[in-house]
């Protein structure tokens, strides 16, 4: 399987109208100049697998910090030869994923649920097969047992329902009609409201 | 493909035939005796087999032949079909085992096949299996030790020892069957085709399937979506767990998958999942007999603790239980039909004292309830419960309420046994326990 680039993806996320968090693709340390989002960021490598155990993702980067996290970023660049830099907007929500993939039997499938410890622990997941129908795609979020987070809980506010269902649809769109695609992963998606964004996606074809 | 000549064939041609004890071959010759049509058997190293005039080749047979069963040694096979072919054949069953199942060498003789089938197309059942019964044709081109009774069921299976199982169970439970198909490897024929032709046949009104491994997925989810609108199909997956899934590949030779993405793409498909072989069963049984429906469920019982029990287990299954309007309520204690020990509510407990009178008007009420389409009828031994008599009411409240499904559960073996058989009759299932009841409407509730 071959992992596309931040670019090749983006193109075909946004063919299918798949929202993402606001992203900047720096090659080197100047580029920094073109961001045009206001703090905090997210700075991460592109296309590396593992990044949050290679140290390769900083959350909530500040003016103040900017300079050292950018330096240690690209030198870590270098190093594990990614093909460039993310910046992004630090936007706080649900943490969810989905991904889907190819089976040998039933061809295309999704799977969805809420991120951390519910896939990890709990395996709370969600299936579903293309082309997913409405109904199905109300499912896949009713079915999980972490639903009533979904819908938020105390003060946390939860996930728009609609928005969700919408985007499951055009995922399975995109898995559907993209036929060389074998995997693809938004992983975490964040939501809040009727906000949904992936922020971190990967597609392999 | 028209697959009628392999359930509805007049004449059948088996290949392999011989009179040594033990032998598939015999089996299959016993087996179709009862058959109307004729059988020619064939057999290079015989001159007569049961006193018929037995043939070298397929091709040496004047009359045109419907049905070709295969029951001679693997390496024969690809040489057989050919003949088949040749001699123009309808349809085929292949019996014989040593396929796909034991590994490349099987493969490439069914590739072989494959190819020897390229140019006219056949349909082929198997090979590596039991064979088919068509118990209105009745035919029995198995070599399965039991004939199956005519009736609703059409049953597809992996497994071929399972249906031996299945035949023998509903033997005793006076059910029966239209068609009896193992699939064994499934090579040719699969799923897709057989469910397809089962739901163009009038005298189908239920699917059951044994599930080992799915190969086309895509299709099978497209007919059964089609079909399951009509008919329903219930079906047991077996290889579940890792472990059960290592023992499948050794015994018939299919991919297997996920079970919680079968299990999604059972649901898209419409497919009842069944959990275990009793559930299927109950499912098969009462989908034969009643209709499915979309509304609610009432309960009426002579007992407190079955209905609770009946209760939790609608929750489990979500199953929607209905409700007794106040306007309905307000009538009935006016009419005072009931004493006054009864409350009016779903599940309707009648009383330990319930004779067939109290069971009628309380059926009667539930019935007429425009929200209910499914009653479970529950009936528990006591000092004054008069099994027959209950249930000659409640054939008479079937008959009222057509439209209307009803699934008994009256508990107990000896002092319910006429009951039973009379309800049963009638097409009325009864089964033992409050589960079996509630999972028997689990079959009957059409989701929407």
């Amino acid at each position: 399987m071959k992992l596309l680039s931040f670019f090749e993806t983006k193109k075909i996320l946004e063919k299918y109208k798949i929202p993402i968090l606001e992203t900047y693709f720096l090659e080197k340390i100047d580029d920094f100049k073109k961001v045009k989002i206001s703090p905090p960021w997210v700075i991460k490598l592109s296309g590396i697998p593992h990044r949050t155990e290679k140290k390769a993702v900083f959350l909530k980067v500040k003016e103040k910090n900017l300079k050292e996290v950018l330096k240690k970023i690209f030198s870590l660049k270098e190093k594990l030869k990614s093909e460039g830099i993310l910046v992004q907007r630090y936007f706080e929500g649900i943490e969810l994923f989905l991904g889907g993939k190819e089976d040998k039997i039933f061809g295309k499938i999704l799977l969805f649920g809420l991120g951390g410890i519910f896939v990890e622990v709990l395996k709370d997941i969600s299936y579903g097969i293309c082309p997913l129908s409405k109904k199905e795609a109300q499912e896949m979020i009713k079915n999980l047992k972490g639903y009533k987070i979904l819908k938020g809980y105390r003060k946390k506010e939860g996930v728009s329902e609609k928005k969700l269902q919408k985007f499951l649809l055009s995922f399975s769109r995109l898995l559907e009609k993209e036929k060389e695609i074998k995997e693809a992963d938004l992983n975490p998606l964040l939501g809040k409201g009727k906000e949904i964004f992936a922020a971190d996606f990967k597609i392999w074809t | 493909m028209d697959l009628k000549p392999i359930f509805f064939p007049k004449t059948v041609a088996v290949i392999g035939a011989t009179e040594r004890a033990r032998s598939v071959g015999r089996g299959l010759m016993e087996n179709l005796k009862e058959f109307k049509g004729k059988v020619f058997p064939v057999n290079p190293n015989h001159k007569e087999v049961f006193s018929q005039k037995c043939f070298p080749k397929i091709t040496d047979i004047q009359e045109e032949i419907d049905l070709a069963i295969v029951a001679v040694k693997a390496h024969l096979v690809p040489k057989i079909i050919k003949e088949c072919s040749e001699k123009k054949v309808k349809g085929i069953i292949i019996i014989s085992s040593g396929f796909s199942e034991i590994g490349e060498e099987g493969k490439e003789r069914e590739k072989e096949i494959k190819k020897l089938l390229e140019k006219n197309p056949l349909p082929v059942v198997g090979p590596n299996c039991l064979g088919v019964i068509s118990p209105f044709a009745s035919l029995n081109a198995s070599f399965a030790p039991f004939l199956a009774k005519k009736g609703e069921i059409a049953f597809l299976s992996q497994s071929g020892a399972l249906i031996d199982a299945v035949l023998d169970f509903f033997q005793k439970e006076n059910i029966g069957f239209s068609f009896i198909v193992s699939l064994g490897n499934a090579a040719f024929l699969s799923f897709p085709e057989f469910i397809s032709f089962f739901s163009r046949q009038k005298f189908v009104k239920v699917i059951c399937l044994y599930i080992e491994g799915i190969k086309r997925g895509k299709d099978f989810i497209k007919i059964c979506q089609k079909v399951s609108q009509k008919i329903p199909i219930v079906a047991i997956k077996a290889g579940k767990t890792e472990k059960g899934k290592k023992t499948i590949l050794s015994h018939t030779a299919s991919l297997s998958t996920s079970f919680e993405i079968f299990k999604t793409a059972l649901k898209k498909a419409g497919v009842i999942l069944v959990e275990d072989l009793k559930e299927l069963f109950i499912s098969a049984k009462v989908l034969s007999w009643q209709e499915r429906f979309s509304k609610k469920i009432g309960i009426l019982t002579n007992g407190g603790g079955a209905g609770v029990l009946a209760v939790d287990f609608c929750e489990k299954e979500k199953l929607p239980l209905v409700e007794i309007p106040e306007k309905i309520k307000m009538k009935i204690q006016k009419e005072k039909s009931f004493p006054s020990y009864i409350t009016f509510q779903n599940p309707l407990d009648i009383g330990g004292d319930a004779l067939p009178e109290r069971y009628e008007k309380g059926g009667e009420i539930l019935l007429s309830l425009k929200d209910l389409e499914g009653l479970l009828v529950i009936l528990t031994p006591q000092i004054v419960t008069d099994p027959v008599g209950t249930a000659k009411v409640l054939i008479k409240l079937k008959k009222r309420f057509k439209k209307k499904s009803m699934v008994c559960v009256f508990m107990g073996k000896e002092s319910m046994r006429s009951a039973s058989h009379l309800l049963e009759e009638e097409k009325i299932p009864v089964f033992e326990t409050p589960k079996e009841g509630v999972l028997a409407m689990k079959a009957l509730f059409l989701r929407k």
